[in-house]
């Protein structure tokens, strides 16, 4: 069932294009496949002046992963294409017609034995060209007006020291401006230790902007321990954390019982249940082909980042899983006495927290009102992009938008930590979402005003 | 329990449409006390921690809880009338307010209620405790817009308020000795055993012979309520630093601060004991419980630093260089009203330096 299919064409002698057409993937997360984006930026300085031959693509044949499927002689070296799992050629590539090629996913752990070049591919899945409001990667078809390139760690790998050089970064979105025929100003979201290699800022043609924050998600951060669980029912932003594989084999050996629907379903405390499918494409969506009882509210995407489905829902390619979610409507006796032995909390006023063993029932329920913000902290504590969400909250309350960008607004990763951790039961990141799409709303509608190169221009000449 | 559940849930639609329409916040803060609320998450995440506010409080309620119960032994059956007064008090208010403002009953009266015991003398007639817990209340909290709103902490806004009105009532030069007392009512006229606080003796330099810091920890002292046991004071107040209720950079701020302001005022003139005071007086029940109530302190991490360095030398230079007894309760008021301004340089500068690096 987890067929991909991938095709290579080139539509000019400076657009090359590398798609990589996936199935709705269950978890959000496979093993070796290397972002379609961070493969399209695996070019160096010139690359795309450079004719790339093709290797190896007979009708038929199987190509272990990492092997090179189209070779290229640059003045800086060797460069090549390759995909992260075992790929079947289905027809070869002739001349200007691209060559159709399987892949096929599977739960593996990373392979030891990786050369140098590698592991430097594999770690490009960093580079990722971040959609400032969607937060995912930008389609590979789209010049936006501002490139955010995210080089975040979301979990330290074990080696560190393989880390994308300054130059092996520049170079490649120097490449990807010259591949899109376009001059974008970048803005780099780079950690603080990654930082230190950027200074003094380098010459580029491009305007660059780097943006330091904390690391993100370091191994202790509690928001990692969660979404470490979480990963099976949709994390989407952790795609290169490695996980826990044994969970994900198991989902996977599930989801191939019942291929095409029906649903995993998981138990919640309160009596809530949800289920993860994975869907065809295309195919409208029916509670009932997940196996979802009849009312259960359903969810596009994963239970932290996942949006309400409307109301005729339809599968986008773009979709990685689909949950239902019944509702939590169990009402508990004097429940904030609850010692909470099998409660999903982060918080020492639970006994789960003391029992690491304990396997904890994540919650559905509100389990509280909502109240106002008490500034008890535990947003910023769980937030991995190290912002102060319950600040930027009042500052939009309050109508202080400006404030709320300067305090970092745009570098939310829209993860839903913070309302998960909030104790007010605040819809934190739904307001913030809705913040940030209005702030770009803005800046879409007002270009000139926005672009510091246009102001600038708009200078020199008066 | 299901049964009693749709009871309260018709008791309070009952209640909705009668004249008595302003008591349904208490109704339905009731049920919502007693059973948990059946409100899915709607909106990503779907999934909630399982914390609640509720939670939160109900900690600080047990951490103050043996401090209460040793001072109803001591201090005999006024102390629960006076707790239950507070709560009576508080409810109303809240529930006017609430109604007032079409929601619901915050519970965060219940750590206001109990503080406003623990921080009067049981000397203290029933009448001023309650203006005392009204004005807190509204002129500390809801004027301001409620919970999580309030600039400064209502139970000291309340004991200010009565403080600065009738000082001799409030805050007297000798208070009753503790004795066991658990079924009588105290009366000042029964009881004329007084004894002068281990504070005023620091002060005044006339502490008695035996007197040890090991007795301060351990022994029951005249005062407050709430200054009847500074050991158990440490205990809540660590059971809460532990179960992360308060943030441990407050107490640690005022100690450091209070160190470093009797530290420096000893080089000009004789101060008291450094540890004898931290154990006397109010310091303690104003570290734990008054000081690190996260509303009204700095947001940001270096902020509480500075806050808590801030209320510790208020704390010293009110105590050594005003004729004031106890300082606690400015100290804590100001710092409460210089919390904003802190947040504000904090952040600036953390601006101004993300800047520079990137």
């Amino acid at each position: 069932m987890s067929v991909r299919h991938l095709s290579l064409s080139y539509s000019s002698p400076y657009r090359f294009r590398f798609r990589f057409q996936a199935a709705v993937d269950p978890v959000g997360f496979d093993g070796d496949a290397v972002d379609p984006v961070g493969l399209e930026l695996h070019l160096p300085r010139d690359a795309a002046r450079v004719r790339w031959t093709p290797v190896g693509l007979e009708p038929g044949a199987t190509i272990p992963a990492w092997t090179p499927l189209a070779e290229a002689a640059t003045p800086q070296g060797s460069a090549f294409l390759a995909a992260g799992t075992d790929v079947r050629v289905l027809e070869g590539f002739t001349g200007r017609q691209p060559a159709r090629l399987e892949v096929s996913s599977s739960w593996r752990p990373a392979p030891d034995d990786l050369t140098p070049r590698e592991v430097w591919l594999r770690h490009f899945a960093w580079l990722r060209l971040c959609d400032p409001v969607g937060g995912g990667p930008v389609p590979s078809t789209v010049v936006p007006d501002r490139l955010f390139v995210s080089l975040f760690d979301p979990e330290p790998l074990a080696v560190p020291e393989t880390a994308p050089a300054p130059t092996e970064v520049l170079a490649a979105i120097t490449a990807w401006h010259r591949a899109m025929d376009a001059r974008v100003p970048v803005t780099l979201i780079v950690t603080r230790d990654q930082a230190r290699a950027w200074t003094p800022a380098p010459d580029v043609e491009f305007e660059l902007d780097v943006l330091a924050t904390d690391a993100v998600y370091p191994a202790h951060h509690p928001g990692l321990a969660l979404a470490r669980r979480l990963y099976p029912y949709g994390f989407d932003r952790l795609r290169y954390a490695w996980t826990d594989l044994e969970t994900l084999r198991l989902f996977e050996a599930a989801l191939s019982r019942r291929p095409e629907a029906g649903a995993i379903p998981v138990r919640l405390s309160g009596g809530a249940v949800c289920g993860v499918a994975r869907l065809a494409p295309w195919s409208r969506i029916d509670p009932a082909v997940l196996g979802a009882p009849a009312g259960a509210l359903l969810v596009q995407g994963g239970l932290l980042t996942g949006t309400a489905a409307g109301l005729a829902p339809v599968v986008h390619p773009a979709d990685r899983a689909w949950t239902w979610l019944t509702a939590d409507d169990r009402r508990e006796f004097l429940w904030f006495m609850n010692p909470g032995f099998a409660r999903d909390s982060s918080s020492p006023l639970f006994a789960s927290h003391y029992l690491p063993w304990v396997r904890r029932e994540l919650g559905a329920g509100l389990r509280g009102e909502r109240r106002f913000c008490i500034a008890c902290n535990r947003c910023e504590v769980h937030c991995p992009a190290g912002l102060d969400p319950q600040h930027l909250w009042k500052c939009l309350r309050k109508g202080f938008d400006a404030e709320a960008r300067e305090h970092g607004l745009r570098r939310c990763l829209e993860c839903g930590l913070c309302s998960y951790a909030c104790p007010s039961k605040i819809e934190l990141a739904d307001e913030l979402r809705a913040a940030r799409a209005k702030a770009s709303r803005v800046r879409s509608s007002a270009p000139t005003a926005a672009s510091p190169e246009a102001a600038r221009r708009k200078e020199e000449s008066p | 329990m299901r049964f009693l559940a749709r009871l309260l849930d018709r008791a309070g639609e009952r209640v909705k449409k009668s004249p008595a329409a302003p008591l349904y916040p208490l109704v339905e803060a009731v049920n919502a006390a007693l059973f948990s609320p059946d409100e899915t998450a709607s909106r990503a995440p779907f999934i909630r921690d399982a914390l609640s506010t509720k939670r939160f409080v109900i900690a600080v309620v047990i951490a103050l809880f043996p401090v209460l119960a040793l001072a109803t032994w001591f201090y005999g059956l006024k102390v629960p009338v006076m707790l239950l007064v507070a709560y009576g008090t508080g409810a109303v208010v809240e529930s006017v307010f609430a109604w007032f403002r079409g929601e619901h009953i915050h519970e965060g009266f219940l750590v206001t209620g109990i503080l406003m015991v623990l921080i009067f003398p049981v000397t203290t007639p029933l009448w001023v405790f309650v203006i005392a817990t009204v004005f807190g209340i509204v002129f500390g909290k809801e004027v301001f817009g409620g919970v999580g709103q309030n600039p400064v902490n209502p139970a000291l806004v309340g004991r200010m308020f009565v403080f600065l009105s009738w000082p001799a009532l409030v805050a007297p030069s000798a208070y009753p000795e503790p004795a066991y007392r658990l079924f009588e009512w105290y009366s000042p006229a029964a009881d004329a055993v007084t004894a002068a606080t281990p504070l005023l003796q620091l002060k005044t330099g006339v502490l008695p012979p035996d007197a040890s810091l090991l007795q301060l920890l351990w022994q029951v002292k005249p005062g407050c309520i709430g200054e009847l046991s500074s050991g158990l004071l440490i205990l809540g107040g660590l059971y809460l630093v532990f179960v992360r209720v308060v943030n441990f950079r407050i107490p640690l701020g005022m100690l450091a601060g209070s160190a470093l302001a009797s530290g420096l005022l000893g080089l000009f003139r004789p101060m008291p004991d450094l540890v004898g005071a931290w154990l006397s007086g109010g310091f303690l029940l104003g570290m734990f419980f008054m000081a690190t109530d996260p509303v009204t302190v700095p947001a940001t991490r270096v902020g509480k630093w500075i806050a808590g360095l801030l209320c510790g030398l208020l704390v010293v230079i009110i105590r050594a260089l005003t004729p004031l007894v106890e300082g606690v309760m400015f100290a804590v008021v100001l710092m409460n009203l210089a919390s904003p301004l802190i947040d504000e340089g904090v952040r600036a500068l953390q601006r101004r330096k993300e800047a520079d690096h990137a």
